[in-house]
């Protein structure tokens, strides 16, 4: 049996857990938003996941510009794929759920607007990657423009919803999970699957970076 | 890295290096031309397409042209961008003056020129459609800051898209996307300034979009070296 290290075991169990949990644990009666309200234990942490990810993706490009050491490059470039995945799913999951309980999967949300735009800047540095040659260049361009689109991305998502009104549960008024809402038997299964989705992303870059190790490896040979 | 930005070498490099961009402006007048009859053209389109001012213009959706205007034209105004230093006079710059220099020289003059074109597009749209604007002065302040926020986040991306090959496709698809947070605050504020509500109404988003350019700003001002080096 491959050795599996230890904080991977802990994504296992923490997402079975919250898994089970999430589809057959209590969950308090809301107007509205009813069953739907489960949506929290998949769709909040993808969110969560996705920041972090970036977050060490930029952490990345930094030390790339301190160091210039490719291997930080190729966390970064990992680490942006698996955000993207994790923006996208939060996509699709968010408008499944809205769907049902704001009528329609699109409806121009300060927070939907700010994901979709997020989802943009990181499909650009994409095509920026795929535009440059040399592997050293690649790195160096890439990794200012990570940054510098990370800079404007956080006060997007964090700054930009909180002028207008949202309709996104917690903003507004709406019946929702807020803060108010998820009461503790709701925070026992939420915080667990933040954390085990989160790590689930890392594993993924993981396994991205030592793909792209192998290519080089073989490309080498 | 040794900081010698408060020392006045810093600042007369950057005086010379301004100047030199708007002297070749303003010298190989084609340059201005091109942007002027591409702000033209643009509006006269615009008022076409809207059968000649027919249909309703009402201040929202004179707002969105204007801005819409602005914006492929700032695309014009830096895909020039660094074009020139890149090329033939890499060599020649690079021993001659400091990149925080350099980029802080190229910021300026996007952002003087941009400034110019914003006025230009808002004559020009005023003349065909009439200026719904009430609050000139306010207006005038969003202009001033959304040309700070847009020339210094093209600077930065005209810089990136002239190191890799794909350059002229590359930078609106590098830019669009990082200039949609300046531009929906900027739309928000302008359309205060449209409707006159004063400053008490405006001030929450000029002090975001304040500390916004600034970001931008000092990100150029600090990532641009690492791009110039090789």
């Amino acid at each position: 049996m491959p050795k599996i290290s230890w904080w991977k075991w802990i994504s296992i169990l923490l997402l079975i857990y919250a898994v089970v949990l999430g589809f057959l644990g209590p969950i308090p009666r809301l107007h509205i938003v009813n069953e739907s309200i489960r949506n929290t234990y998949f769709h909040v942490p993808m969110w969560f996941g996705m920041i972090f990810l970036l977050g060490a993706s930029v952490w990345n490009s930094i030390q790339y510009l301190r160091h210039s050491r490719l291997e930080y490059d190729m966390l970064s470039h990992a680490y942006v794929q698996v955000g993207i995945l994790f923006g996208a799913l939060g996509l699709v999951t968010g408008m499944l759920w809205a769907n049902y309980t704001w009528g329609a999967p699109w409806s121009n949300d300060p927070k939907q607007t700010a994901s979709a735009i997020g989802l943009l800047i990181y499909f650009g540095y994409l095509v920026l990657r795929g535009s440059l040659n040399s592997e050293k260049e690649r790195a160096k361009v890439s990794a200012v423009y990570s940054i510098f689109a990370f800079a404007i991305f956080i006060p997007l998502i964090w700054v930009l919803p909180r002028f207008t009104d949202s309709l996104h549960p917690g903003n507004g008024g709406n019946p929702a999970f807020g803060k108010y809402d998820m009461d503790n038997q709701m925070r026992m299964v939420f915080y667990p699957a933040v954390i085990g989705w989160t790590l689930m992303g890392f594993w993924f870059g993981n396994l991205i970076v030592r793909i792209s190790r192998l290519h080089k490896k073989f490309s080498a040979l | 890295m040794q900081t010698d930005i408060f020392k006045p070498l810093f600042f007369n490099q950057l005086s010379v290096l301004i100047r030199k961009d708007l002297k070749l402006e303003f010298r190989q007048r084609v340059l201005t031309a091109s942007l002027l009859l591409f702000v033209v053209s643009a509006c006269f389109t615009v008022y076409q397409i809207s059968f000649a001012g027919k249909a309703r213009i009402n201040p929202l959706v004179w707002n969105a042209i204007f801005w819409l205007v602005l914006l492929f034209s700032s695309f014009q105004v830096a895909s020039r961008g660094f074009q020139r230093e890149m090329d033939r006079e890499y060599w020649y710059w690079f021993f001659q003056v400091r990149p925080e220099v350099l980029v802080m020289g190229k910021l300026i003059y996007h952002f003087v020129m941009l400034f110019l074109t914003a006025l230009v597009v808002w004559g020009f749209l005023s003349l065909f459609f009439g200026s719904p604007v009430q609050d000139n002065a306010m207006f005038l302040t969003v202009i001033f800051l959304a040309c700070l926020g847009i020339s210094s986040a093209l600077t930065l991306v005209s810089a990136v898209a002239a190191r890799a090959r794909r350059n002229s496709s590359l930078l609106p698809v590098l830019g669009f996307p990082l200039l949609i947070p300046t531009l929906m605050l900027v739309v928000r504020l302008s359309v205060t300034s449209l409707d006159a509500l004063g400053w008490d109404m405006a001030w929450k988003n000029i002090a975001t979009l304040c500390s916004l350019d600034l970001i931008m700003v000092s990100l150029s001002f600090i990532l641009f070296p690492y791009l110039w080096r090789t």
